[in-house]
């Protein structure tokens, strides 16, 4: 079981376009929101860009809050890492993993548990443009339930407080695709998201929109520089 | 400090699955007064008189179990229904108590289950009393439709639309909407609850069962539940649990003994005064009782007792004239 949460990774909220760049360590905050787990959840996010071992992987964190009914005890927050299996732009493997906190809060219980998610993404990476197909698969290694007084007397529960192993898994397989525009990402993630063989009418799919907004790159330095040097006419980029 | 940390991990996520979502059922409890039929177990208590007259109770939903019916078990002015009668309370496939079910939960099968127990709580055929609050006073006058030989009296609470024609005349307020709090917490906790076995589902559909009658079916007092049939009202917004055009009430005129309809009249209940007067006149002969100020469980929990008391006052009434 360990294994296997160890395994899972995260690869929501993610930078689409790769992050690394050989000359400068870039880094992007951005946010994201449509359907997913909730209706308008918005999740904040930052993640940086490294090249270790000669690949590139992306750290980052992110922060969810349902917004259409704002209640901060509906939280999830995550850290995550994905790396770039292929060192060149073209075909893209991807993996990732990550862990998360969430929270949640109603008339009947409280909880707060630790998942895993993780997962690959299969496609095309060109330097402002990526597209492909993901699978990602989260399990929730447990949580940790308090009932509310209505949920006990009314609601019939019968316990106050308990922790439950395991109690909720996800697989989402969908499509994921981003573009870059200057310093400007807009993602999107959409598709099927599994959840339990006796899901109700809650809509199986997920779709978000995000948009980042990077920085920290040399190619950006440089072409600030080369803007600057143009309208000064000397032609040279300032040292 | 390793070898703790993996022990500390290998425990919560093994050991920690020990703890119930739900209060167990038939199949988990043996101590729990069940009965056997129709290819399950059924959770069925009974209070009062053992060779008395049998009264089932039948509860709403489908879904809800018969907990929220038991104030009128209770002693109101000095009577109680149980010092003349024997008290079936009996919660339905997949509800309550009982087995649970992944299919099979439809008019059809729920049917076949009442007329099993039918069978069994009154085998030499002297009739029962049926008292059914919502869906449970339509499944009461679906079966004394079908069999108004084996029913001594009728008494419905707030029944739901007895004809698909009255039903669609008098739509449900739309309940799952996007924008409601309920289906948003409900959707968010999945993250944490996963619906993949009953327990879960029965737990996690808690969630649902305040909010999506929140702003309609306003009652002074919250009714309780011990578990709801999670399969059961899933099966039911999938819509597979009514058939198409369903009518209760074709061969009613073969029922003659008085019916007593009781309903509140709180002017956000669908299901109150205002409807009861639409559909009483598919009786023979039919008595509405409505009682003032009161919500759609209020007429069963909270104001119990005064229905408890028109119960026992039309049993006497019917008994006289037979």
């Amino acid at each position: 079981m360990i294994a296997a949460l160890l395994a899972l990774a995260v690869v929501a909220h993610v930078p689409t376009v790769r992050m690394d760049d050989e000359h400068g360590r870039p880094s992007t905050v951005g946010a994201s929101t449509g359907f997913d787990d909730a209706l308008l959840p918005v999740t904040v996010g930052y993640a940086t860009g490294l090249r270790p071992w000669q690949r590139p992987l992306t750290l980052g964190a992110t922060l969810t809050m349902p917004m259409l009914r704002p209640d901060f005890g509906d939280l999830r927050g995550s850290v995550y890492a994905e790396l770039d299996v292929n060192r060149e732009l073209g075909w893209m493997v991807r993996v990732a993993h990550g862990w998360s906190v969430i929270g949640t809060r109603n008339d009947a219980f409280s909880a707060v548990g630790m998942a895993a998610r993780g997962g690959v993404t299969v496609g095309w990476s060109a330097r402002r443009f990526a597209i492909g197909g993901e699978l990602v698969a989260g399990l929730t290694a447990f949580t940790h339930v308090h009932t509310t007084t209505w949920g006990r007397e009314i609601g019939g529960l019968p316990f106050t407080r308990a922790t439950f192993g395991a109690p909720a898994w996800s697989l989402e397989t969908g499509l994921r695709a981003g573009v870059l525009l200057g310093r400007v990402e807009l993602a999107l993630r959409a598709g099927f998201d599994r959840k339990g063989r006796l899901n109700l009418a809650i809509p199986p799919v997920y779709a978000t929109l995000g948009v980042a907004v990077r920085w920290g790159a040399d190619e950006w330095r440089d072409a600030v520089a080369r803007g600057r040097a143009k309208r000064h006419g000397d032609g040279r980029a300032p040292q | 400090m390793q070898r703790i940390v993996v022990l500390a991990l290998v425990g919560m996520l093994v050991g920690c699955g020990d703890p119930e979502w739900v209060p167990a059922t038939v199949d988990d409890d043996p101590d729990l007064p069940a009965l056997e039929f129709n290819d399950s177990r059924f959770h069925v208590e009974r209070t009062g008189l053992d060779s008395g007259v049998p009264i089932i109770f039948l509860a709403g939903g489908p879904g809800n179990d018969f907990e929220y019916l038991t104030r009128l078990d209770e002693t109101c002015d000095g009577q109680w229904l149980g010092s003349r009668y024997s008290l079936v309370w009996w919660d339905q496939r997949g509800c309550g108590r009982s087995r649970r079910h992944d299919d099979g939960l439809n008019l059809p099968q729920f049917r076949a289950d009442l007329d099993a127990l039918v069978e069994i709580v009154d085998p030499s055929a002297r009739g029962v009393v049926l008292v059914g609050h919502s869906w449970g006073g339509m499944f009461a006058a679906d079966f004394t439709n079908r069999h108004p030989e084996r029913v001594r009296g009728l008494v419905l609470i707030e029944p739901g639309e007895l004809t698909q024609e009255l039903l669609d005349d008098n739509p449900t307020p739309d309940i799952v909407t996007p924008a409601a709090e309920w289906v948003n917490d409900f959707a968010w906790a999945q993250e944490l609850v996963t619906l993949d076995d009953h327990e879960r589902l029965d737990f996690a559909l808690l969630v649902a069962a305040r909010g999506a009658q929140g702003s309609y079916r306003i009652n002074r007092e919250e009714a309780p539940t011990v578990r709801l049939g999670g399969a059961v009202i899933r099966a039911n917004l999938g819509g597979e649990f009514y058939p198409d055009g369903y009518d209760f009430t074709t061969d009613l005129d073969r029922f003659t003994t008085e019916v007593l309809v009781i309903a509140g009249d709180t002017p956000t209940s669908d299901l109150g005064r205002e409807l009861q007067l639409r559909q009483i006149d598919v009786f023979v002969d039919a008595t509405l009782e409505v009682l003032e100020g009161s919500g759609h469980t209020d007429v069963v929990w909270a104001d119990g007792c005064r229905s408890a008391t028109l119960i026992d006052e039309y049993l006497t009434r019917i008994e006289a004239s037979r």
